[in-house]
């Protein structure tokens, strides 16, 4: 089992230089950049770009530019973002509001998708199992954006009863930056009360192709459960169906479904940048989109190195959490 | 009658959403037939046919997508107006029984209809080529691995890894907006380059399994050369998973591209999308013309819907997962 891990880590590690590269050369060969350097169109104009392209070390050779950013990584060094500050910082401060958005909304998702896919599946070929299955291909068929789109359109524009853009009102601290001293004065349950409108919209917009796809893996899952032998045999026993479902079905039901939880880890830091731009939500998928608006290299590299890092750390711990609950499963 | 066993092998796949027992007796007769060798044999996609439009759900799929594919070839004739034709005396028009106001009009005059059936190309396309192209890279990259074996399977399987772990929305938005997204030509490539892994791992797994199967040894033995082997002998024994998974491709890259036209990092104006239809109607969403976004997003939806309707079907009707299995 070491072994394995070791070895999975030390794959995983070659897959992020490589990804590194890409990363690297994506951004750099592509036309357009910070300085806007082609399309200076007066001698003073061009000196500027040249000016910045100078600043930003733009002019360096390219493996030398490589090598700085990627050594840089070895001293906890991200660059600096070319909004002034450095990169760790950036991502830092806006980590939490990603965070809160993506776990509010996971939870509420698993609490919604496992009872729906548990009692269609006990039901099934039953009117609600027909409904639900319908429902769930539209919650996967449905394109985010506009979904945000028709909620803000709805609920914001039309109805007033929440806010159409942003993590707090503008009289509001936000209150995981700076210290906790400025949210003195201020009564909690307002700013938590204003958070907590702020983010219902954009939750329930992430939410729905979750649903969807959980709900359906829960069903199948819970389905496969109730045909196996000792289900049978618990029913032959005379046990009560609650007991059989809640006791028996549901623990192994749910197994799939609890090494998948990992799998949630690349967008617990990447955040969705469709809906975090839609509602305008701090976040860092926010952030990466006007990031690439500015040419924010540094900003871009080190987003793209962290979805990259998440997925490749979810996949190992699914993988081992698939071996942990279940014993047959053996790496090696 | 006995219910069909089910198995979990991903998040998508599922019991047949509706009662399959017709469907299923309609199988095991057919395959009786062919047992005993009657008169007429019943050829695979004879039975892959039957199977498919007695999944009633699949075939409401693959009507639409008929209708809809009519529509993105016909759309310019059937559209009361161009795309670069003006209008400026019928703005935010509600809906009306009139075949030019039926969806309403935009803030400019357009009418919504005209997005509707002009965009219906773009969505296509891309859903299509993209997922030609990805399939394409994809049964390359698998087979030459799965086959070959040895250093040459390592390094296109460690090409796949690095491939699977790319991020895929973060990456298509930052490169569509850098490469100037307005070339749909561009979008294509970005889509296709960016997902054929998962099917080159599907490809490869098939591939590992048949090279050492008699029929192929066989064919080794006979002196057939490698390619025709592999893509005459192997590849149609592989061909059911990569319509399968091609097909659930569409439905992502109509939505992917829609996305990055939403974000205005892909088709431009004077061309038409639904996303960019979505993406104009957003500054406007305070004057309370709800049609504008409304419909153009109806479209997406039952679109992608469709295929997902006619991507389960095939996947029941070609049995994807019982070979896997």
């Amino acid at each position: 089992m070491t072994t394995y891990v070791i070895r999975r880590l030390l794959q995983s590690f070659i897959i992020l230089i490589g990804l590194s590269l890409v990363f690297f050369l994506i951004l750099h060969l592509t036309p357009g950049g910070p300085c806007n350097a082609e399309e200076a169109q007066s001698a003073q104009s061009a000196a500027m770009a040249k000016a910045c392209v100078f600043r930003l070390g733009l002019n360096q050779p390219l493996p030398v530019q490589y090598f700085k950013w990627i050594g840089g990584y070895l001293h906890g060094d991200f660059g600096m973002s070319y909004l002034g500050i450095p990169v760790s910082s950036l991502i830092l401060q806006k980590l939490p509001a990603t965070v809160l958005l993506m776990l509010t909304s996971y939870l509420l998702q698993q609490l919604i998708a496992l009872p729906l896919g548990m009692f269609s599946a006990l039901r099934q070929y039953s009117f609600f199992d027909h409904v639900f299955t319908f429902l769930s291909y539209v919650g996967l068929s449905m394109p985010t954006f506009w979904l945000g789109l028709m909620l803000i359109y709805g609920f914001a524009v039309n109805l007033n009863w929440f806010p159409t853009a942003g993590v707090q009102s503008a009289t509001m601290p936000i209150f995981w930056t700076g210290s906790w001293f400025h949210l003195l004065g201020h009564d909690p349950a307002l700013v938590l009360g204003d958070l907590a409108k702020h983010l219902i919209l954009p939750a329930i917009t992430l939410m729905v192709i979750g649903i969807a796809v959980d709900s359906r893996f829960m069903r199948a899952s819970m389905l496969e459960v109730l045909h196996q032998d000792y289900i049978r045999t618990a029913k032959a026993k005379g046990l009560k169906t609650r007991r059989i479902i809640l006791k028996h079905a549901l623990r192994n039901a749910i197994l799939p479904i609890v090494t998948n939880v990992a799998l949630f880890l690349p967008a617990l830091i990447g955040g969705a940048i469709i809906t975090e731009t839609i509602f305008s939500w701090a976040g860092l998928g926010y952030a990466f989109f006007t990031a690439i608006q500015q040419s924010d290299y540094p900003y871009l590299q080190s987003f793209l190195m962290l979805t990259a890092l998440a997925v490749l750390l979810a996949n190992l711990l699914s993988d081992l959490a698939y071996a942990w609950v279940d014993p047959r499963i053996r790496y090696d | 009658m006995q219910e069909p066993d089910i198995e979990v092998t991903g998040a998508l796949s599922d019991q047949a959403p509706w009662p399959m027992s017709a469907a299923h007796a309609d199988a095991v007769i057919l395959d009786e037939t062919e047992d005993q060798v009657v008169a007429e044999p019943i050829g695979q996609w004879t039975l892959v046919w039957r199977r498919f439009i007695r999944h009633r759900i699949a075939l409401i799929g693959g009507v639409m997508l008929i209708l809809l594919i009519l529509m993105a070839i016909f759309g310019p004739l059937l559209s009361p107006e161009s795309p670069l034709s003006f209008n400026y005396f019928a703005g935010n028009k509600a809906p009306e029984l009139n075949w030019r106001y039926l969806m309403g009009t935009d803030a400019q005059g357009h009418a919504i209809i005209m997005y509707i059936l002009y965009g219906a190309r773009i969505s296509l396309e891309v859903g299509v080529f993209a997922t030609v192209l990805t399939s394409i890279i994809g049964v390359l990259v698998g087979s030459i691995g799965g086959f070959f074996g040895g250093w040459v399977d390592a390094v296109m399987m460690r090409l796949t890894d690095v491939f699977l772990t790319l991020p895929f929305l973060p990456l298509l938005i930052l490169l569509s907006a850098y490469t100037g997204g307005g070339n749909i030509t561009f979008v294509i490539l970005i889509l296709g380059l960016l997902s054929w892994s998962p099917t080159a791992r599907l490809v490869r797994s098939y591939f590992l399994s048949l090279r050492s199967q008699e029929f192929v040894q066989a064919a080794q033995a006979l002196g057939v050369s490698s390619p025709r082997i592999m893509f005459k002998h192997m590849l149609p024994n592989a061909l059911s998973v990569v319509i399968v998974s091609s097909t659930l491709n569409v439905a992502g890259f109509i939505i992917a591209e829609a996305a990055i036209d939403f974000l205005g990092v892909g088709i431009h104006t004077p061309n038409v999308s639904w996303g960019l239809a979505l993406a104009n109607s957003e500054s406007y969403i305070a004057d309370g013309n709800w049609w504008w976004p409304l419909f153009p997003g109806l479209a997406l939806l039952i679109t992608v819907l469709s295929v997902n309707f006619l991507g389960d079907g095939l996947r029941d009707a070609l049995d994807v997962r019982a070979k896997v299995e």
